[in-house]
């Protein structure tokens, strides 16, 4: 196999606000491998948003970036205030009612991109629309093509939304929280599906959500995203298993999880930093427990601990000392 | 104190009727009926925390809303210790139980700074004198962590954690032995979550508050429940002390909702009780079993006789409603076989 299908280098990105130049993006770099699922987990305002736009090309008219971003080895533009995604990667989106036009056949809506990207003619398009919608196990798909997004449940409308993700026969696909909206046991069914798609079709899937449990059992490896930045990032075993970042063990000790008890949740003080002057020095600083004077000062990005684990936490070596919670979770 | 439950839902059913139009009526199309609860029983002791979990459309918030008295239920009672809500509820019974919504963005007036929305709950309630109203505000505000300066805020300058706990101050102050909680964390951030969980534990034990935690998330009711009830098209499935519930549970779609519920703890995936297909439309629910055409152990009798929800045969209070949740199915009943691409 040839290099990763996605690479993204020291990506910077600055929105312009009436409250001033917001660092939504702030020197994020990874590679994801075709067949790969890479999560990155973060919360609300931790720029995962803006990431995404960026691999589309879609970037707000408002945006400057800096940096480089490459799709099977061609590069992405990086101007604001482009209207034409890249080819070869399409997204998913969170809520499925929304993203679908109320108007339009969802059949019309799949065949959309195969008969104009791809130039199929109209029956060649219907025939890959269907396809498409027996991949993503949508039943009885003649009379679902020609439905209205109104008549489909929520997962029946996700997986149509997946169809139109696959139409394009993208490299990559985006997922920004795909299952947030669903009931539990339809997520469960779309995050099998996501699995089935990118072992089959061999696609690329960048997962973003904030669950971390949904992360743990959908993807290879993970990112963690604060204020712009990637924390740590690795494999799953290792970043959740293993961690070496104050703000990873601190979001592992804050979410109550189904298979355990009533292990006390342990809340993370504070709240992040607003990004049009997120200050010096780490940007997880101000919450964390484990900080000393040096954390103060310098720039904090990435360094690797071992081939399956990196992070961007100075007193990482303290940290493994004298964290043993996480990996008594693990066993 | 009394001893038996402190509040008690006595075969609650709730039907709504859908919206006729003009066309409808000269048409004469008969109303749609969804039926949002049927028969939900159940008792709550004084102290005690129950869940009440389930999907989207199952009938948890409507439950929620009867209980309070926002929503007159269609048939059956709210009792509450021994005695019958009846009709429309007096200032005094509508103290006794309050709820916390979901969403706090939302339910705070946001032309109303936090001081005066506390205030307003005090001084209509009576809840103290009029002279002590301002301070009352400022323990409220303390009693749920949040500074005193806090009250001379408007709602859009407070994070959604605070907000919530301005919703849960805003519900004591008038000093409930019952507190509803509809989704209290849903709408929150991960790392903001654990902040309300744990004040709602705190709240309960310091005041001896009786909670009532709706929520889709098991883990969430896992963390802070007692006891707990599953509910599945307006009717409880299951209903059990919380271990009980997690380690054996009883119903085929508890044991579902459990297989499907990510988990970092949990590496493999449980296939072998996970389901296909999609709950049904409330409007048309099957007969029988409402579960029957997602169950993979139903028969043709779960098709045509709804299961009542029993007690199980051991000492615990573990309550199920399926035919066969301590029994397998009997040598007549044929399994129904499914459509192939239900479980895809």
């Amino acid at each position: 196999m040839s290099g990763p299908v996605l690479q993204v280098r020291d990506l910077v990105v600055r929105l312009s606000s009436p409250r001033g130049v917001v660092q939504a993006v702030r020197g994020v770099s990874f590679d994801v491998q075709a067949g790969h699922t890479h999560g990155i987990v973060g919360e609300s305002g931790s720029g995962k948003t803006t990431l995404l736009r960026s691999i589309l090309g879609l970037l707000p008219g408002n945006a400057t970036a800096a940096g480089a971003i490459s799709v099977s080895g061609r590069q992405v533009p990086l101007a604001g205030g482009r209207t034409k995604a890249v080819d070869g990667v399409s997204i998913v989106f969170q809520e499925p009612m929304t993203a679908l036009n109320p108007v339009v056949r969802v059949g019309h809506q799949i065949s959309e991109a195969p008969r104009h990207k791809l130039g199929l003619g109209r029956r060649a398009a219907r025939d890959r629309a269907l396809e498409l919608m027996r991949q993503v196990g949508i039943p009885d798909p003649v009379r679902r093509f020609d439905a209205y997004p109104h008549e489909l449940s929520g997962g029946l409308s996700q997986r149509v939304l997946i169809a139109i993700a696959l139409s394009a026969e993208p490299k990559i696909i985006l997922c920004d929280e795909p299952t947030t909206a669903l009931d539990v046991t339809v997520q469960d069914q779309i995050l099998k599906l996501f699995s089935r798609i990118s072992e089959e079709t061999g696609v690329a899937i960048v997962y973003v959500t904030h669950d971390l449990a949904v992360v743990a059992q959908t993807c290879r490896t993970v990112s963690v995203m604060y204020a712009g930045q990637f924390l740590e990032s690795g494999t799953i075993d290792a970043v959740f298993g293993r961690s070496r970042h104050p703000y990873t063990l601190g979001l592992l000790g804050a979410v109550p999880d189904v298979s355990r008890g009533r292990t006390p949740l342990v809340a993370i003080p504070g709240s992040p930093p607003d990004l049009v002057s997120p200050g010096k020095g780490c940007p997880f600083l101000p919450r964390c427990s484990y900080a000393r004077e040096e954390c103060s000062r310098g720039v904090f990005s990435l360094r690797s601990l071992n081939h399956h684990q990196s992070t961007a936490c100075i007193r990482s070596d303290a940290l493994a000392a004298s964290a043993p919670t996480a990996e008594a979770e693990a066993s | 104190m009394s001893t038996g439950p402190i509040l008690e839902a006595r075969g609650l059913a709730k039907t709504f009727t859908s919206r006729r139009s003009m066309g409808d009526v000269i048409l004469r199309r008969p109303t749609e009926e969804l039926q949002a609860l049927e028969d939900v029983s159940f008792q709550v002791v004084r102290g005690e925390s129950l869940g009440i979990v389930g999907e989207s459309g199952c009938g948890k918030s409507t439950l929620a809303r009867c209980l309070v008295g926002l929503y007159p239920p269609t048939s059956g009672q709210t009792v509450y210790e021994g005695v019958e809500f009846e009709g429309k509820r007096s200032f005094s019974d509508r103290k006794k139980i309050q709820i916390v919504f979901q969403d706090p963005y939302s339910s705070l007036n946001a032309r109303m700074t936090i001081g005066q929305a506390l205030r307003e709950v005090l001084r209509v309630h009576k809840v103290v004198a009029s002279d002590r109203v301002a301070a009352r505000a400022v323990e409220l505000l303390a009693l749920v962590g949040l500074d005193a300066d806090i009250a001379n805020v408007y709602p859009r300058q407070l994070s959604g954690g605070q907000r919530q706990r301005v919703n849960i101050a805003r519900a004591l102050a008038v000093e409930p032995e019952v507190l509803i909680a509809d989704e209290p964390v849903s709408a929150l951030d991960v790392s903001i979550q654990a902040t309300v969980l744990n004040l709602l534990a705190s709240l309960r034990e310091r005041l001896g508050l009786t909670l009532i935690l709706i929520a889709h998330d098991l883990s969430v009711v896992r963390y802070l429940c007692d006891r707990v009830a599953v509910m599945y098209m307006g009717r409880i499935v299951e209903i059990a002390a919380t271990e009980e519930l997690f380690e054996d549970p009883r119903h085929p779609y508890t044991r579902a909702l459990l297989a499907a519920a990510p988990s970092l703890a949990r590496k493999s995936r449980d296939d072998a009780r996970s389901i296909g297909g999609d709950p049904p439309s409330p409007f048309d629910l099957p007969e029988g079993c409402p579960f029957h055409p997602r169950c993979p152990l139903a028969t043709d009798h779960c098709a045509t006789v709804p299961p009542p929800l029993e007690l199980g045969p051991g000492e615990s209070a573990h309550q199920a409603a399926c035919h066969y949740a301590w029994a397998p199915p009997a040598p007549n009943h044929i399994p129904l076989t499914r459509g192939e691409e239900n479980l895809r």
